[in-house]
C-alpha cells in the first residue's frame, strides 16, 4: 500500500508516529460514546481505545543497561483497531491486529508497530466502515461470511519460525509478515489442499524446534493437527473429529502427546446461520465436565478423553510426562465463560466487570485408569509462559501476570510472578497500581541450557504517564526489579501474546 | 451435392429467421453470456456451470462450459436457452483436475463465484439469491471470482 512510503523510521526528536487514517464518525455508535465517557474518568481504559496510527521509534530511552547477549526482536500482537466509521467493536477480541517489534541491537532498542493487512482490514479501512460481523460483534447488513479468513484479524499472537514471521488468529490462516519491516505478505499456505484451514494462535515449539499446532472448526466439531519441521515445512496434517469440540484456544505438548481442554459448551449452528456472531452462537452447558482431550503424536489420530470438574480456560503453561507415565500440566482455570462472553464485551463500552477468578491448576492424568485430578493454586493470574528450553518437558518455573490489589477500575494485573511449581515458592515483581502488566516471556541466554538462564521481558502500560514500558528482568530473580527498562513515547493498545526471535 | 440439414437445424434456422423478421413473434431461446472476472493468471481453466433448478443447485449442472484461463475477464456463452431462472457458478480450476478443490473443512481452495455475487453463510447461497430471469432477450451476467 502506498502509505508505507510515508512511514518515517527516524525522526529527529526520536519520536515517530505516522498518521495513516483519521477516524471519521458519520454517526457515532452508542458504544463509542459510552466508552469515551467512561474513559474520561478511568485512565485504565486507555488501553482499550485502540490505535488509528502506526508507530515507530528509532532509539527508545533506556534506564539501566540492556544485556550485551540480549540481541534479537521481541514481537507482540494484539487487537488495535477498535473503531471505524463511527462504530466501535463490541468485543476486545475483534480489533484488527497490530504487531509490535522491539528490536534489541548494539545501538539500543527500537520499535515499530504496524497493522496486519488482512483482507478484512484492507476492505474495511478502504470502505471506511466495518463490513463483516466479527467474532463478538454483529453489525447491520453484514456481508456474508463465506470463509473463516473473511473475519481473520490476525490479532492474537505472532511467532517467528524458520526465518518467517506469522501473525496468528485462531479463526483463520496464519498471516505471513516480513520479519524486519512487518509488511504483510499474505495468508500462509502450508500445503495447497490445506489453504484456508484454521491455525491457532498457540503453536508449541519443542526444544528441538518442531512446531505443533491445531485449528478448530467449530461447526464440524473437528480439529486439524499440524506438525511442522524446524525448517518450516509441513511434515504431517491430520483431522480429528470428536464429540463436542468447541472453544479450544490453546493446548500443550509432551514428547508423545497433544493435550487439549474442552470447556462444556456447544455451538448452535442455527443461531450462526441466522446471523449471530460466533461468540453468541456458543452456549454454556451447566453441570457438564470440562474434558481433557489427549491425542497421540505418533499417528496424530488416536485420542482419548479425561474429565475434570466444570470450568473454562484460555491458557496452558506447559505439560510433561513423568517417569510413572502420568501426564502433568498446568492451566489457568476460570469458573465459566463469562469473561469471554460478558467482560471482554462490556469493557468495549467502558464498563469494568468484577474480575473473574482465574487461577493456576495443576492437573495429573493417569493414563492407566483414565482418571484426571487437579490441584488449585490460589491467586488471580493469567498469561502463563515457560522457558522455551523446557516446552513439553519437566519444568520448574511458571511465569504469569498476577493481580495483587483489588480495584473496580480495571480487571488487569499490575504484577508478574515466577512460581516454582515443585516448591510453591513465588518470586514477584509489582509494577505498582499505575500499571497494567502484559504477558512476559522468557528469552534464553544464547549458549546456556539451564532453565531460567536468561531474561524475562514484557510490556506494561503506565496509565498515569500514558506510555508503554518494556522491561527486562533476570528470569530467575524478578523481585530484584528490571535490569533495564525502555519507555516508549506513546501508549500502545493492550495486546495479547508474543515471542522472541534471536535474529535481528 | 445435396445439403442435408437436420430437423433441429431447420427449426433453429426457422427460429432465427422468424425472430429476426417478425419481432412480435415470441422466441423460444436466448443466450446467456457469462463474464468471469478476477482471474489471477495461474493457468488452468475456468469452469462455468449453469443451473436451472433449485434442487440441483449447486451440485448438478444443467450445462457446463470450459474456458482456458487467460486474460480477465473470461467469457463464455450458453446458447439457445428457454425462458426461465438460471444461476451460474464459475471457478478457476487451477490444477485442471475438473473439480472445485476443497480443504478438509470443506472450504474451496480455488477461486470461485456465483452469479449476482451471491454468498451463503459458510455454505453455498440459495438458488433464488443467485438466479437471474432469462426472457427472450440475450443477457450478459458477471461472475466475480473470490
Amino acid at each position: 500500500m502506498n502509505r508505507r512510503k510515508f512511514l518515517a523510521y527516524s525522526v529527529a526528536a526520536g519520536i515517530g508516529a505516522v498518521l495513516y487514517r483519521t477516524a471519521g464518525a458519520a454517526s457515532a455508535d452508542v458504544w463509542e460514546q459510552d466508552f469515551s465517557s467512561a474513559a474520561a474518568s478511568n485512565p485504565y481504559l486507555q488501553g482499550y481505545r485502540g490505535a488509528t496510527q502506526e508507530f515507530a521509534t528509532d532509539d527508545i530511552p533506556i534506564e539501566g543497561k540492556i544485556p550485551a547477549a540480549l540481541r534479537g526482536t521481541f514481537y507482540r500482537n494484539g487487537p488495535a483497531l477498535h473503531e471505524l466509521g463511527g462504530m466501535r467493536h463490541h468485543h476486545w477480541f475483534d480489533g484488527d491486529g497490530m504487531v509490535q517489534a522491539f528490536r534489541f541491537s548494539d545501538p539500543g532498542v527500537s520499535h515499530i508497530g504496524r497493522f496486519v493487512e488482512t483482507r478484512k482490514h484492507v476492505k474495511e479501512t478502504q470502505a471506511g466502515k466495518f463490513l463483516y460481523n466479527s467474532y463478538g460483534t454483529e453489525i447491520a447488513n453484514s456481508l456474508a461470511l463465506t470463509s473463516p479468513d473473511d473475519v481473520n484479524v490476525a490479532n492474537t499472537s505472532v511467532l517467528p519460525h524458520a526465518g518467517e514471521l506469522l501473525a496468528l488468529y485462531e479463526g483463520g490462516s496464519a498471516y505471513q509478515l516480513q520479519p524486519r519491516s512487518l509488511d504483510t505478505i499474505g495468508p500462509k499456505v502450508w500445503r495447497a489442499d490445506l489453504k484456508g484451514m484454521p491455525f491457532s494462535a498457540h503453536p508449541k515449539v519443542d526444544p528441538a524446534g518442531v512446531m505443533w499446532n491445531f485449528g478448530l472448526n467449530v461447526r464440524m466439531g473437528a480439529i486439524v493437527l499440524y506438525q511442522i519441521s524446524p525448517q518450516g515445512d509441513l511434515v504431517k496434517a491430520t483431522v480429528v473429529q470428536a464429540p463436542g469440540l468447541v472453544n479450544i484456544h490453546d493446548f500443550a505438548i509432551t514428547p508423545r502427546h497433544l493435550v487439549f481442554l474442552v470447556p462444556p459448551m456447544r455451538f448452535n449452528v442455527d443461531k450462526f446461520i441466522q446471523g449471530r456472531s460466533v461468540l453468541d452462537s456458543q452456549e454454556w452447558i451447566d453441570g457438564a465436565p470440562m474434558r481433557v482431550l489427549v491425542v497421540d503424536k505418533a499417528d496424530m489420530k488416536t485420542y482419548r478423553f479425561f474429565e475434570l470438574p466444570s470450568g473454562f480456560v484460555f491458557h496452558f503453561g506447559n505439560a510433561w510426562q513423568d517417569d510413572a507415565g502420568m501426564i502433568r500440566f498446568d492451566y489457568v482455570r476460570l469458573p465459566d465463560a463469562s469473561t469471554i462472553a460478558v467482560d471482554m464485551r462490556e469493557v468495549m463500552r467502558g464498563k469494568v466487570m468484577a474480575r473473574n477468578v482465574s487461577e493456576t491448576h495443576l492437573v495429573t492424568l493417569n493414563l492407566k485408569n483414565g482418571k484426571a485430578t487437579q490441584e488449585r493454586i490460589p491467586g488471580i493470574v493469567e498469561f502463563p509462559r515457560v522457558d522455551p528450553r523446557v516446552v513439553g518437558r519437566r519444568y520448574r518455573n511458571l511465569y504469569l501476570t498476577a493481580r495483587t490489589t483489588e480495584t473496580s477500575l480495571h480487571r488487569g494485573a499490575s504484577a508478574i510472578e515466577r512460581r516454582e511449581i515443585e516448591t510453591g515458592k513465588v518470586d514477584t515483581f509489582d509494577y505498582g497500581g499505575d500499571y497494567l502488566a502484559e504477558e512476559h516471556i522468557v528469552v534464553a541466554k544464547p549458549g546456556e541450557d539451564r532453565e531460567g538462564a536468561g531474561w524475562l521481558i514484557g510490556t506494561a502500560l503506565d496509565v498515569r504517564r500514558r506510555c508503554t514500558v518494556l522491561s527486562i528482568f533476570d528470569a530467575l530473580d524478578l523481585k530484584a526489579g528490571p535490569i533495564a527498562r525502555a519507555t516508549l513515547p506513546y501508549a500502545l493498545p493492550l495486546g495479547f501474546h508474543g515471542n522472541f526471535s534471536g535474529s535481528v | 451435392m445435396s445439403k442435408k440439414i437436420s430437423m433441429v437445424a431447420r427449426m433453429h434456422q426457422l427460429l432465427i429467421v422468424t425472430c429476426g423478421i417478425l419481432p412480435a413473434v415470441e422466441c423460444m431461446a436466448a443466450d446467456l453470456q457469462v463474464e468471469v472476472r478476477g482471474l489471477t493468471g495461474n493457468g488452468g481453466q475456468i469452469n462455468v456451470g449453469l443451473f436451472n433448478r433449485a434442487e440441483d443447485f449447486p451440485k448438478t449442472v444443467h450445462a457446463g462450459i470450459r474456458i482456458p484461463a487467460g486474460a480477465s475477464p473470461a467469457i463464455g456463452t450458453f446458447t439457445g436457452l428457454p425462458p426461465g431462472d438460471y444461476a451460474v457458478v464459475a471457478y478457476h480450476d487451477e490444477n485442471g483436475n475438473g473439480q472445485l478443490d476443497r480443504n478438509p473443512f470443506g472450504q474451496p481452495t480455488e477461486p470461485y463465484g456465483f452469479s449476482r455475487d451471491a454468498r451463503g453463510r459458510m455454505a453455498p447461497p440459495k438458488f433464488e439469491d443467485a438466479s437471474v430471469t432469462l426472457g427472450n432477450d440475450n443477457q450478459t451476467i458477471i461472475v466475480d471470482l473470490h
